[in-house]
């Protein structure tokens, strides 16, 4: 036993071993729609593109699901053409209004006053050119503040409109030698309610009466009349039940608007009374970690204009002496490079009215609620755990030596918690594939460890049919690693493929995955263990 | 110790071939595999509940309310588990809609192809798959860009419809709640389509593959073909199983059958190596003493998948359940084509071989 703990390759096993437990330990394992439950989407594009056309394609879908409401999207693209998203969702209601959302072309509008200053096609081009100033600057070299840059260039007529109706909307302020300002802001939202009324109910009123500026909470707020001013639709602040006022307005309003937007908290009642004047109702839930007001009008940014757009060193109001600027910039600061980063793609990507580069030709879904998850993770473990007893129990039957077929079960498990812990490192999903793809490893690693104890085991039984044993152990482990090679090597060529053509759109790379790598981690680390264990046992036997 | 091979082994080697031949009419002309939803488009619901429902009013209802072809209910219950597997085709008006959309004329003026939406969409509101107020953004179109886009995503919110409406008697009939334990797939036929080329071409590739590696390891025509043989026989066998068992081919299966290909050769490289290899004793006798350690090898496997069989079984998982008959079906298909085919073939390659050394 000392002897066999001093062979490298033992050594090499047991610290393998040690740094999986603790990785799995602290990192855990991640896992798929399969058994945590959810929504995938397999979205295929309408033509192929290219490989960064497609990311595109993939980060504006994220961005959107985003919007929605739904955290932890998991946006893949696959292959050419499709795209894998995974969301915790599985209510079949909310997937399909998810789906709707993923094919939209947004409607991009920048207001100030509840005046459209420009919209989405009035952008003539965004430069997303370095020398153009676009893209992030670091300020100064100690502190960690960062500069993001937007230019882009608008039509003459939406330039000239843009001049006019921002033409001096500073105020000074302060007492210093330096002027100082404030401007007004303009309210940049996609796909702002024109077919909709709004209606809220008192309660999330207050809590949202002053609304930060930006999409993170800690950001300054303004009241949320601001916002309500921006909008060109009626809204309603509503108690448990409508009053006949509100009632008689909202029934007026229903010959110009079809649609009410209206948040998860607002009373049955009203919703049937709404549903009744024949409106198509439209709850928006309020997100998390976003005021309800923002998602429901489609705000998605708050930028304020600045004293030279403003044109407030030109004095008189004569619009023909203003100057009027057809490139403007977008500019913000953010403490981390990657914050700024994100701000910057965030407006890019309003800016160009969340349009996806490629158009939708269809939308799969597969979903399944949490709880069939669950049972389908306890099943496999059982069937796992199971499956280890079942080839404990031949292989004593057939060894009747517990030394021989005891070391089989250690090799395979520690074959699995090595091939989990790679899994984990990766950041791989478990799913019921990858579960499949594990148990077809442990039938591998069980029948090359068979190959093993055979090969030196032959000719040593009297009656074994030969009589010769000049084979030396080492010719002996060298012909079962051949064989366990060319088997290897056969799995990986089957599998490899599914790999590469990504078959199924990414669903069944857990399979193929699992046992590629099962197979790596079998062939060099734990068959050449147990051959090391296995010479030991039978070179004892012989004396 | 087992000794197969006496001196008629090769009269073994009527058996695979009549096997052979059943496998191929099972799995090719009768009862035949059908292709499963994953590669052809359509809808699959899979339920499960702790007591007995009464289900048979739900094949009627979905067949009435919305005129579908196909629509395919099965029931499987295990001791405490029951389960409901339910595959319905797509709605056949969506579809004719989906046809027309794709031969709309864009050239028109904007007005004019707005009336031809509207009528292709006619249809789709009788039926209710749609309202009028989803019809807005068509209405609201300001250009054949945006018309474009919002008949699209119109005839897939039409789609929407049907579909939750769909789940929705399902849900309703067999009196679930929010918490149910449900699983439901919608397949595009166009990603169905796509599903099936890169399929065939992982199938080719694996095939081409696995040739190459095993001329590079045994460097010899004859004993390489034998055992891509006795791949090509294992799959088949397990084709022949999926016939008789109604197991469709799908993206859970196909892999199953590849993989089947990786566990099956392990007996015959095994075989080969042994009979090729081995500096002592005759082909015969190399051959006997293969079978207990390739018996054993198969065996092992095929407990292990009995008790995936038996636990997925259940538990009522489906794909794990599929994916074990197929291996089971393989390996039994193994046992024949290993030591009733590539043996004695193998035998004679290595006897003719010695007689020509000495």
């Amino acid at each position: 036993m000392r002897t066999l703990v001093k062979k490298p390759i033992i050594i090499f096993w047991i610290v393998l071993i040690l740094i999986t437990l603790v990785l799995l330990g602290s990192k855990g394992l991640q896992f798929g729609v399969d058994f945590s439950g959810g929504t995938s989407f397999q979205i295929i594009l309408e033509q192929s593109v290219e490989s960064e056309q497609l990311a595109q394609t993939a980060s504006v879908i994220s961005r959107r699901l985003d919007w929605s409401g739904s955290k932890d999207a998991k946006v893949t693209p696959s292959g050419s053409q499709y795209i894998i998203a995974q969301i915790a969702e599985s209510d079949p209601d909310e997937i399909n209004k998810l789906k709707s959302i993923l094919l939209k072309q947004g409607n991009f509008e920048a207001v100030i006053n509840g005046d459209v200053l420009f919209s989405g096609d009035e952008i003539k081009s965004i430069f997303k050119d370095p020398s153009k100033g676009y893209g992030i600057q670091s300020l100064g070299q100690r502190d960690s503040y960062y500069q993001w840059t937007l230019p882009f260039l608008l039509s003459p007529d939406a330039a000239q409109r843009f001049a006019e109706m921002t033409f001096h909307k500073c105020t000074p302020v302060g007492f210093g030698t330096e002027e100082e300002y404030d401007c007004e802001k303009t309210f940049f939202f996609i796909d702002r309610p024109h077919d909709a009324i709004l209606l809220m109910d008192k309660v999330l009123y207050i809590e949202e009466k002053d609304v930060p500026t930006a999409p993170e909470v800690s950001a300054d707020t303004i009241p949320i009349e601001d916002i309500f001013d921006q909008l060109t639709v009626p809204y309603y602040i509503v108690d448990t039940e409508l009053t006949t006022e509100q009632l008689e307005n909202i029934t007026n309003d229903f010959t110009n608007y079809g649609k009410v937007i209206i948040p998860n908290t607002v009373s049955e009642v009203i919703k049937t009374q709404l549903e009744d004047i024949g409106y198509k109702v439209i709850v928006r839930d309020k997100p998390d970690d976003q005021t309800w007001i923002w998602t429901a009008t489609g705000l998605k940014s708050i930028i304020s204009i600045t004293p030279g757009i403003a044109n407030m060193d030109v004095p008189t109001i004569d619009s023909t002496r203003f100057q009027t600027f057809s490139q403007l910039t977008i500019s913000g600061q953010s403490q981390s490079q990657e914050q700024a980063k994100d701000r910057l793609n965030n407006i890019l990507l309003v800016l160009e009215s969340g349009s996806l580069p490629i158009p939708i030709e269809s939308i799969s879904t597969e979903s399944i609620s949490p709880l069939l998850g669950k049972d389908f993770l306890r099943t496999s473990l059982w069937i796992g755990i199971l499956a280890l007893l079942t080839v404990a129990i031949v292989l004593f039957i057939r060894y009747k030596h517990l030394n021989l077929s005891l070391p089989i079960l250690l090799t395979g498990a520690s074959e699995i918690l090595l091939l989990l812990g790679i899994l984990s490192l990766i950041n791989f999903r478990l799913d019921l594939a990858a579960v499949a793809g594990i148990l077809a490893t442990i039938g591998t690693g069980v029948d090359d460890n068979i190959i093993i104890i055979d090969e030196l085991l032959r000719g040593k039984k009297k009656g074994d049919g030969q009589t010769q044993h000049q084979e030396s152990l080492l010719k002996k482990i060298k012909k079962a690693f051949f064989i366990m090679f060319a088997a290897a090597a056969t799995s990986a060529a089957t599998m490899f493929p599914i790999v590469f053509f990504s078959l199924g759109l990414g669903k069944l790379i857990g399979f193929a995955v699992t046992i590629l790598i099962g197979t790596a981690i079998g062939i060099f680390i734990t068959r050449p263990v147990y051959a090391q264990i296995a010479k030991r046992i039978v070179s004892k036997m012989k004396h | 110790m087992i000794k197969l091979f006496k001196k008629n082994y090769a009269k073994l080697m009527i058996i695979p071939l009549i096997f052979g031949i059943i496998f191929i009419l099972l799995a090719f002309i009768a009862p035949g595999i059908e292709r499963g939803i994953d590669l052809k488009g359509g809808n699959q619901i899979i339920i499960h509940y702790d007591d007995q429902k009464d289900f048979s009013n739900i094949q009627p209802q979905l067949e009435q309310n919305f005129e579908l072809p196909e629509v395919h209910i099965s029931e499987t219950k295990s001791i405490n588990q029951y389960g409901l597997l339910i595959e319905f085709s797509l709605q056949q008006d969506i579809e004719n809609a989906k046809e027309q959309r794709s031969k709309l004329d864009f050239t028109k003026d904007i007005e004019s192809i707005r009336i031809d939406a509207k009528t292709i969409l006619a249809p789709l509101i009788d039926k209710g798959f749609l309202s009028t107020p989803d019809l807005i953004d068509l209405e609201n179109a300001k250009n054949v860009d945006n018309l474009k886009l919002a008949l699209n995503e119109i005839l897939i919110i039409s789609n929407n419809n049907f579909t939750s409406q769909a789940t929705n008697i399902i849900k309703s009939e067999l009196n679930l709640g929010d918490d149910a334990k449900i699983q439901i797939r919608e397949i595009a036929p166009t990603l169905g389509q796509d599903f099936v080329k890169s399929a065939t071409k992982v199938g080719i590739a694996a095939f081409i593959l696995l040739i190459i590696v095993i001329l590079l390891f045994f460097r010899k025509i004859i004993p390489s073909g034998l055992i891509i043989f006795a791949a090509i026989f294992d799959i088949l066998a397990a084709l022949a199983g999926m016939a008789i068992f109604n197991i469709s081919l799908s993206l859970a299966t196909i892999p199953a059958l590849l993989m089947l290909i990786g566990y099956s050769v392990d007996t015959d490289i095994l075989l080969s190596t042994r009979l090729l290899k081995d500096r002592f004793g005759d082909a015969k006798t190399s051959a006997n003493s293969s079978i207990k350690t390739g018996l054993t090898m198969t065996f092992t496997t095929i407990s292990t998948i009995i008790v995936m069989l038996v636990i997925s079984y259940l538990a009522q998982i489906l794909v794990v359940f599929e994916i074990a008959v197929i291996l089971l079906c393989g390996l039994v298909g193994d046992l024949i084509s290993t030591w009733f085919f590539n043996a004695p073939a193998l035998i004679k390659y290595v006897e003719k071989k010695n007689k020509h050394r000495y």
